[in-house]
This record gives structure tokens, C-alpha cells and sequence, in this order.
């Protein structure tokens, strides 16, 4: 009879263990089933993020590449602008400016939109940058535009650079 | 579950980063840029609010507006002495709030330096959360290792008013050594983190014992930044330009704008190339006309023009080494932080210092948030050991037709991995292929490690390259390689398992990757005679097709030409030299385009197929991967697979 209670007793404190170590092994599976599902879901947001960052980065190595010719088509403008207004330097303007009109055509064929703000339009940070600002007598042209001194560019909605412009500063007589 | 963002949140730029798959990876600020301004304004006609790059565009027309350098003031008192400096150079209003502490004034009103801090703080935020598509609650910050307990208290609760539950404060050293993950040396390290940024400079000597950071010492210059480098370009072009020709371009705002932008892109070009040229046509007028400016900068000129900037970073450097009472041989790492640190001519000057190279991998920009991230992921419970995955250390593949190592898995693929590749046969009718699965960078098989050999027979007689071997390798997460290969028209597979890499200890790993790499070249001229001999061989065999096929509509002297130029192409690729047999194989395929257009020539059609060449053409085998072609030298029991062919 204590032989038999012996086993039984023995039997359940080997139950007992071994329910313990089950219990232990489910939470250690739960554990690597979650640490599993996350290094998935991890993946998976990654590939899909590096998918999107292959496009960011397409369109980023366009804008590096628009951004370095943007300057010398600043410098065409200014040559157009130096030039002497007199008749003498006519045909010199006429033929730049045919320089810059198919530079330009060719950026706005490739998909660049000009941001070119003309004089008393609002100022707007997130396509403009001040550069300085000048005087103005017309108080309601405070904080307009005065004029742009480089023009601005995006390519599909992102800002390849802002138009840097020149702000009216209203002051009393 | 939700990501928490780790952000450094600095004087002059902030950076936000998270971990993905136990790595920090820097999030984009919706312009597209890796950095944020920490910058806040209002404009006071609209009181509209603007925040990062868009509050920097207009500052300069909105001076007293526009907050920046907050952190300068944030946790410190009004009266607090130190403050003077900093108050002379700021163009915005700042007052004494009612408990003594500092309050900006924007826009008719006064904020703490704890809102201003909140609104670069919500702008990162609200950022991180469209680009992660999920809302972000918690976030880890770091500090400079010299804030004090209400400096910290305040950046805490700079982070609460964003909406952020913020988990930890950090050191921005600390987090640049987490970035670098000195943190799982096993070792105690001394860490000296140099950190040179756009406004600031500081430099912190860490202890790391036990995986607990400390800091020893901590000194700097908080007025010191790369603002200052490209100032001192500026003002060398500006008086180049006035002893050229006599006119002050610091007097003229666009000229500067422009000068400050060409400055800017030189000091980033000569830390890359030892020259620059600075070109800026038009840069100003005269009664005599349009003048432009001109000038070639080298390394050692801008050198030369900021040597006594980087001289006033090493004197801080002194002062914590003797604060941390050690000396530079003591120091076991040196992490460069701050764009300024791609400087060659500082990274010389720290290293000097320090008498060590420093760790400068890392973007130096982003550093610091990747750390803020890493310690996030820690948090979170993203950067542990339970899933360490391993790698493979060297490549694994299966040896092709002229004794070529094909490989299948790269070596450094992160395991469990699988790759399936389809193979084909050799030549015309060939039973069975052998597998011979190979381990190693070289080229050539007999210079890899065999692991394991096998045979997939009872392939039906066909073409060569018609039947279609699938080989599998399989890696599982313990590293044992299963590779199994399939004759996908019968079904029939054929398997081995081999353990543990075979067991090759890291020094074997490490010889086999340097032999490689010195062999490099060899291996490479030996694969290309090889596919070469291989494509020859395929050539030959399709013109022998061609004319068997054909002989009917080919006169017997073009049968003679080819038969000419097929023992000339043969004895080429017998003496083994490349460029004799790549002419040998251009004239034989440029007489098959030949025959194979007065065929179609004959037939009374167009031909622009006649242009294809037998060796190119679209045969089943074709389009199977298939590194092969008669083997030459043939030997006796020559068992080729997939490559090689065993024809018995």
C-alpha cells in the first residue's frame, strides 16, 4: 500500500515537472513565435520602405544631377542680364536667349516645374527662400515679393531648390 | 508593436532614426532631408507656424521670429552668467519668465524654451509618423553629456508637451557608441567622442565596464561650429577678390549668398579631391562691366585658412584628458561625430592627438540618432540575442563545365537562406549529371572546398541542354546545408545534407578569403578561357547542327569554309590563348551569319533572324543556365554535370 502511494506520489511529483517544463517550453515557443512574427513584420515593412526608397532615390539622384546644371543656367541668366542694352549687343541677346529657352524646355520636358514669383505675390516659405529685403513706401506690399533673384524648381511635388527671392520691407517716409 | 524614435536633438540640426530588424536606420523628414533644422517661427501677419527647412528659408527676412539655438537656453535661468554670449548673438527677444527661467519671445508672445523645443520635437514626430504610417508615442532623447539635471528635466518635458512619452535621456556620446556598438565589447574601453557640429563642439571622454557608459570628463567650445570653416572661405574669396579688383563683394547681400553657397560646396569637395575650383561668373559690376570671380582652392590653402580652428578643438581635448586623469594611451576608441569630422585635416588632427585611428563609418550626421534608436530598440526589446542570425562565411556553389565554381549563395548571406538555380546537360544524350557542391571565393572549383558529391541519373536521352537541373541549396538556421537536384522533366531528385560548413575554423575562412582576393585576377582570366573554350565549343557545335541539316542548300566550298575555319577556331582553343580564340570565334560566327543569310537569301526572305549566330540563337538550352560546352582534354571518367557531362 505505501509502496503504491510511494509511485503515485513519486508519478505526480514527475507530473508536476514536467508541467512546469511544458509550461516553461510554451512560453519560450510564444516567445520566439512573437520575436518570429516581428522579424517578419520587420521584413516586410522594410522591403516595402526600401522599395519607396529606391524610387526617393531615383528621383534624389535626378535632382542632383538637375541642381548642378540649375546653377549654370542661373549664370546663362545673368550673362543675358549683364549684357549692354544697346543695339550693338542685339543679336548677342536674341542668341542667348534662345540658349536658355531650349535649356528650359529641356528641364520642363524632363518633368522640373519652374517656381518663378513675379513682383507683390505672397511670400511662401515652403516654396520660397528670402535672401534679404528692400524698401518699400506701399505699406501693403509689406512682406510681398520684390523679385526673384534665382528661380526655384520642383520635380513631382519635391523642392529640387526654392526660388530665392527678395522680400519689400514697408517703411514710414 | 509601436516604434519608438530616437531623436538627437541638436543646437543647429536634428535627426530622428528607428530600428528595423535589430539596425538604426535614419527616418526622412517629409522635404526629403536626413537632418531638421531646428529651427521654429511664426509668421506675424498670418500667425501661421513654421518648423525644420521651411523656418529656415525665411529667416533671414524674419529675424526676430525665428527661433533657433534654442537648446542654448533650455533648463538654464535668466540670470545664469554663461548666458551672455549666447544672448549678444541671437537677433530674437528673450526675457526673464516668472520663476527666473529664460522665455523667447515670437510673435507678441513669450514661449519657454521647453515649447520651442516641443514644436522640433512635434515636427520630427508627426514626420517619422507619416513615413512609418503608424502613430509614435514614445521616443528616447539624446542631450550633450554636460547638461545638467534641469537641462535634462526640461528637454524631458519638451518631449511630454510633443506628445511623446519619453522613455530615456541619453549622452550623445553614449548613443554614438551604442551607434558603433562598443557597448557589446566584452572589454572595459575608454571612448573619447569628438564632436564637432554646425554651431558647437564638444568632446567627452567615456568609461564603458560592464555595459554601464560613464562619463569621465567633458569639455568644449559652445560657440565653435562649421559655420565658422566655411566663414573663414568666404572671407579669403572676399579678399582675394578686393586685392583683384578693388571691390568689397561683403558689402553686396547676393554676392555673399552666393560666395557662402560656393564656399559651402568647396569645403565638402576638398575633403574628397585635393583641389576645387571656385567659379562664380557675374558676381558683380563695374563702370568697366561685368566681373567675374575665379579661384582654385587646394586642400592645404583651406588647411592653412582653418588651421587655427581645428588648433582651438585639440585644446579642449587636453583639458579632458586631464580632467578624466588619463592619458591618450588610455583611450582604447575615438568616435568622430558632426559633418565638420569628414574634414581630412581634423581626422589628422584627432588622430595625431589621440595617437589612434578613429571609428568614423558611421555617418557622422547620424550617429548620434542611430544610437538614440539602438537604445530605443533595446527598450523595446528589438536588440537582443534571441534571434542572432548568422551568416554564411564563404560562398557556396556548384563546380560547371570546365571545372568553373558557380556559386549559389554569396558568402555574408544572412541564414535560414534558400536559392534554386536550373542547370542543364553538356552534351547530346547525356544520362546523368553529377552535383559537386563547393565552398570558397575562388573561381575555379579545384581551388574551392569540396563538401559533397552526388550524381541525379536516369535523365532521358536528349540535346544537350534541353534537360532542365534544378539544384537547391538550402541553408537552415543552424547552418546545415541541404542540396537537393531535380531532372524536372522526370521528377527524379536526388539530395545530401551537409553539417555545419564542414567545420572550417575562422583562421581557414579568413586564408580562404584573402586567397581569393589575391587571386582574384588569375581566377578571373582562367573563367573567362574557360567560357570562352565553352562558347566556342557551343558554336562549333550548332554550325555542325547547321550544316548536318542543311546540307542541301549549302554549296560544298561554304561547307569547305566552315570546315576551314572550324579546325583554325578548334587548334585556337587548343593552345589555351584567349584573345586568339575570341578571333578565331568572331570570324567562324561572322561566316555561319553569312551561310545562314544566303539561306534565307535563297528562300526569297528578308532575314533578320540570318544575324543571329548558332552560338546565340534561342534553343531551349538556351534559356537554362548553362555554363557548358564539350569538354576538351576529356578524361577517361570524366563525370560532368550540369557542366560536366558524364557520357558513358
Amino acid at each position: 500500500m505505501t509502496e503504491t502511494k510511494k509511485t503515485k506520489k513519486t508519478t505526480s511529483k514527475k507530473q508536476k515537472a514536467l508541467e512546469i517544463e511544458i509550461e516553461k517550453l510554451k512560453e519560450e515557443t510564444d516567445q520566439l513565435h512573437l520575436s518570429a512574427k516581428r522579424s517578419q513584420a520587420d521584413l516586410i515593412n522594410l522591403k516595402r520602405r526600401t522599395l519607396e526608397e529606391i524610387q526617393i532615390n531615383k528621383r534624389k539622384t535626378k535632382i542632383g544631377l538637375f541642381s548642378k546644371f540649375l546653377n549654370t543656367l542661373d549664370e546663362l541668366n545673368m550673362t543675358k542680364d549683364s549684357l549692354p542694352k544697346d543695339e550693338a549687343f542685339k543679336n548677342w541677346l536674341t542668341g542667348i536667349e534662345m540658349i536658355i529657352k531650349k535649356f528650359e524646355t529641356t528641364l520642363t520636358n524632363e518633368g522640373l516645374t519652374k517656381i518663378d514669383p513675379q513682383k507683390g505675390e505672397d511670400f511662401d516659405p515652403s516654396i520660397h527662400e528670402s535672401i534679404t529685403t528692400e524698401e518699400t513706401k506701399t505699406k501693403k506690399l509689406d512682406g510681398k515679393i520684390s523679385h526673384t533673384f534665382k528661380s526655384g524648381y520642383t520635380i513631382e511635388n519635391t523642392i529640387i531648390r526654392p526660388a530665392q527671392v527678395i522680400l519689400l520691407k514697408h517703411i514710414n517716409n | 508593436m509601436p516604434k519608438i524614435l530616437g531623436i538627437d536633438l541638436g543646437t543647429t540640426n536634428s535627426c530622428m532614426a528607428i530600428v528595423e530588424a535589430s539596425e538604426g536606420e535614419v527616418l526622412e523628414n517629409s522635404e526629403g532631408g536626413r537632418t531638421t533644422p531646428s529651427v521654429i517661427a511664426i509668421n506675424p501677419k498670418n500667425n501661421e507656424r513654421y518648423a525644420g527647412l521651411i523656418a529656415k528659408r525665411q529667416a533671414v527676412t524674419n529675424p526676430e521670429n525665428t527661433i533657433f539655438s534654442v537648446k542654448r537656453f533650455i533648463g538654464k535661468k535668466y540670470k545664469d552668467t554663461s548666458l551672455k554670449d549666447d544672448l549678444i548673438m541671437i537677433p530674437y527677444k528673450v526675457n526673464e519668465s516668472k520663476n527666473g527661467d529664460i522665455s523667447v519671445h515670437m510673435a507678441k508672445k513669450d514661449y519657454s524654451p521647453q515649447e520651442i523645443s516641443s514644436m522640433i520635437l512635434a515636427k520630427l514626430k508627426s514626420d517619422a509618423e507619416s513615413k512609418l504610417g503608424e502613430k509614435i508615442t514614445q521616443a528616447v532623447i539624446t542631450v550633450p553629456a554636460y547638461f545638467n539635471d534641469s537641462q535634462r528635466k526640461a528637454t524631458k518635458d519638451a518631449g511630454t508637451i510633443a506628445g511623446l512619452d519619453v522613455l530615456r535621456i541619453i549622452n550623445e556620446p553614449t548613443a554614438a557608441a551604442l551607434a558603433y556598438g562598443l557597448d557589446n565589447k566584452k572589454t572595459d574601453q575608454t571612448i573619447a567622442v569628438y564632436d564637432l557640429g554646425g554651431g558647437t563642439f564638444d568632446i567627452t571622454i567615456l568609461h564603458l565596464g560592464d555595459g554601464v557608459f560613464e562619463v569621465k570628463s567633458t569639455n568644449g567650445d559652445t560657440h565653435l561650429g562649421g559655420d565658422d570653416f566655411d566663414q573663414r572661405i568666404v572671407s579669403w574669396l572676399a579678399d582675394e577678390f578686393k586685392k583683384e579688383n578693388g571691390i568689397d563683394l561683403m558689402k553686396d547681400t547676393m554676392a555673399i549668398q552666393r560666395l557662402r553657397e560656393a564656399a559651402e560646396k568647396a569645403k565638402i569637395e576638398l575633403s574628397t579631391v585635393m583641389e576645387s575650383e571656385i567659379n562664380l561668373p557675374f558676381i558683380t559690376a563695374d563702370a568697366s562691366g561685368p566681373k567675374h570671380l575665379v579661384k582654385s582652392i587646394t586642400r592645404s590653402q583651406l588647411e592653412n585658412l582653418i588651421m587655427d580652428l581645428i588648433e582651438q578643438t585639440i585644446e579642449p581635448c587636453k583639458m579632458a584628458l586631464k580632467d578624466s586623469k588619463l592619458q591618450n594611451s588610455d583611450i582604447n576608441e575615438i568616435i568622430l561625430v558632426g559633418g565638420m569630422t569628414r574634414m581630412p585635416a581634423i581626422q589628422a588632427a584627432v588622430e595625431k592627438f589621440f595617437n589612434k585611428e578613429s571609428n568614423k563609418e558611421v555617418n557622422p550626421d547620424e550617429v548620434v540618432a542611430i544610437g538614440a534608436a539602438i537604445q530605443a530598440g533595446v527598450l523595446q526589446g528589438d536588440v537582443q540575442d534571441v534571434l542572432l542570425l548568422d551568416v554564411t562565411p564563404l560562398t557556396l556553389g556548384i563546380e560547371t563545365l570546365g571545372g568553373v565554381s558557380t556559386p549559389l549563395i554569396e558568402r555574408n548571406t544572412t541564414i535560414p537562406t534558400q536559392k534554386t538555380e536550373t542547370f542543364s546537360t553538356a552534351q547530346d544524350n547525356q544520362p546523368s549529371v553529377e552535383i559537386h557542391v563547393l565552398q570558397g571565393e575562388r573561381s575555379m572549383a579545384n581551388e574551392n572546398k569540396t563538401l559533397g558529391k552526388f550524381i541525379l541519373d536516369g535523365i532521358p536521352p536528349a540535346q544537350r541542354g534541353v534537360p532542365q537541373v534544378e539544384v537547391t541549396f538550402d541553408i537552415d538556421a543552424n547552418g546545415i546545408l541541404n542540396v537537393s537536384a531535380k531532372d524536372k522533366g522526370t521528377g527524379k531528385e536526388q539530395k545530401i545534407t551537409i553539417t555545419a560548413s564542414s567545420g572550417l575554423s575562422n583562421d581557414e575562412i579568413e586564408q580562404m578569403i584573402n586567397d581569393a582576393e589575391s587571386h582574384a585576377e588569375e581566377d578571373e582570366k582562367k573563367k573567362k578561357l574557360i567560357e570562352i573554350k565553352n562558347n566556342a565549343d557551343s558554336v562549333i557545335y550548332q554550325a555542325d547542327k547547321l550544316v548536318e541539316e542543311n546540307k542541301d542548300k549549302i554549296s560544298e566550298e561554304i561547307i569547305s569554309k566552315i570546315n576551314d575555319q572550324k579546325s583554325s577556331l578548334q587548334s585556337s582553343v587548343e593552345s589555351d590563348d584567349l584573345e586568339k580564340i575570341e578571333t578565331e570565334l568572331n570570324a567562324f560566327q561572322t561566316i555561319l551569319q553569312e551561310v545562314g543569310q544566303s539561306m534565307y537569301a535563297q528562300e526569297g526572305q528578308p532575314g533578320p533572324e540570318a544575324t543571329e549566330t548558332p552560338g546565340d540563337n534561342n534553343q531551349p538550352e538556351e534559356k537554362t543556365k548553362r555554363k557548358s560546352a564539350k569538354p576538351k582534354n576529356k578524361k577517361k571518367d570524366d563525370d560532368v554535370v550540369d557542366g560536366k557531362t558524364k557520357d558513358k
